[in-house]
């Protein structure tokens, strides 16, 4: 694709975009999720060509969703979409990072703290919390998603979900609690 | 998390959407501008009486007319930045402060002036009990409000945000102040406006805390 091929794709798209945004801002679900769906594969791509292999890249991409669907109203239609939305996929990206390099670094002060009878191939094993995850029940792992992994309060996980925020508590202690065993279970083992 | 957790994200978020009412920076920054002007003298009002004469000296004086105008102009300034700061953009964070910060120096440099040639001659007449504490507490409610409205938008940076807002809603009693208390550029900038400034690091201490947290929630 020439440049001038480019540019044209890029305006076509820009256009696109904001016209689907200006839609979702008057609450159109269609336009929303086609833009959504379009946007997730842009964040991606975006990702991929600035930070390479990214073990946090799906992470990324969703909490840049999240991050483009609790700001939807600060875009302005008059203004141009990229600039808008590469700066909240910018700074969600950094936000992720920061809190991947934070848990990399309590890991590993655990690990060298508490190193006795663990070996590293048990330890990686042990915060494996994907398999502990894996085993809550859907609505105690979206719980546990959404406030833990993603930062979102009881309150707005209950608006998001349209349940109670009581459920939600109820959801995320039971979650929680049955992780909690499931660590000292593998600890002990 | 995988791809099929993404569709299953926009599928929820698309069933959560609802109308939204997208932000006119320029005609918030009016309407807390007027209010907040509304709000202060207000206070004032009920505090105590104006200096005797105010009024008159805005006319028959020009230098203490144009830097009134000046200081209303620099706190515009200062409530619109600190409002565009909370709609995320991909500029750089200095040249969205640059304005509005030369605006508030620009203010001051009249007072700075004052001492060489003062807009009025300076006196103790209309002298106000505690004015420096005034100026720090009128400031606060204008803050809290602005932050409460910041904290719902996207601030990329808080610390700025709050800080901009913070000296906005400072600056509006210690403008105030000049017509409601004595005339001195000394006095002006020691107990008028020093507490506003004071009042602009309170905002940013507060947007740190604040709207960090809801940096760090707002994509949820």
């Amino acid at each position: 694709m020439s440049s001038s091929e480019q540019l044209a794709s890029r305006e076509k798209d820009e256009q696109r975009w904001s016209a689907l945004m200006k839609q979702s801002q008057a609450g159109n679900v269609a336009a929303y999720n086609q833009l959504l769906s379009e946007i997730g594969s842009v964040i991606e791509a975006y990702l991929r060509v600035h930070f390479g292999q990214l073990t946090m890249l799906e992470e990324c991409v969703q909490e840049s969703l999240l991050a483009l669907h609790h700001a939807r109203h600060t875009y302005d239609p008059k203004r141009a979409f990229r600039p808008w939305f590469f700066t909240l996929v910018h700074h969600k990206t950094i936000d992720v990072l920061r809190r991947c390099e934070t848990a990399n670094r309590v890991i590993s002060d655990y690990a060298e703290f508490d190193h006795t009878g663990i070996s590293d191939v048990d330890l990686d094993r042990v915060i494996d919390g994907e398999r502990l995850m894996k085993q809550l029940s859907e609505e105690q792992r979206q719980a546990v998603e959404l406030t833990k992994y993603l930062g979102m309060t009881t309150i707005e996980v209950s608006n998001l979900l349209g349940v109670r925020e009581s459920t939600v508590k109820a959801r995320l202690r039971r979650g929680l609690h049955h992780i909690k065993k499931q660590w000292q279970e593998a600890l002990h083992q | 998390m995988s791809i099929k957790d993404r569709s299953h994200l926009i599928d929820t978020l698309t069933l959560d959407l609802q109308p939204v009412k997208v932000i006119n920076v320029g005609l918030m920054t009016l309407y807390f501008l007027v209010g907040a002007f509304v709000f202060s003298l207000s206070l004032f009002l009920l505090t105590g009486p104006f200096r005797s004469g105010a009024g008159h000296q805005l006319l028959s004086s020009p230098q203490f007319l144009v830097e009134s105008c000046v200081g209303v102009l620099s706190i515009a300034l200062l409530m619109y930045a600190a409002f565009q700061l909370a709609i995320p953009s991909p500029k750089p964070l200095l040249s969205q402060l640059k304005w509005p910060l030369i605006g508030l120096i620009v203010w001051i440099s009249f007072y700075a002036f004052g001492f060489v040639r003062p807009a009025l001659e300076p006196s103790a007449l209309g002298m106000r009990d505690h004015c420096n504490y005034q100026v720090f507490i009128f400031g606060i409610p204008t803050l809290l409000v602005a932050l409460y409205w910041l904290n719902k938008q996207w601030p990329i940076y808080p610390v700025s945000t709050g800080f901009l807002m913070g000296l906005a809603a400072g600056a509006i009693p210690a403008l105030i102040m000049q017509f409601a208390c004595m005339y001195d550029p000394h006095h002006i900038l020691t107990a008028h406006i020093g507490p506003g400034i004071l009042v602009g690091v309170l905002g940013a201490c507060i947007g740190a805390i604040s709207l960090t947290r809801h940096k760090k929630t707002a994509s949820t």
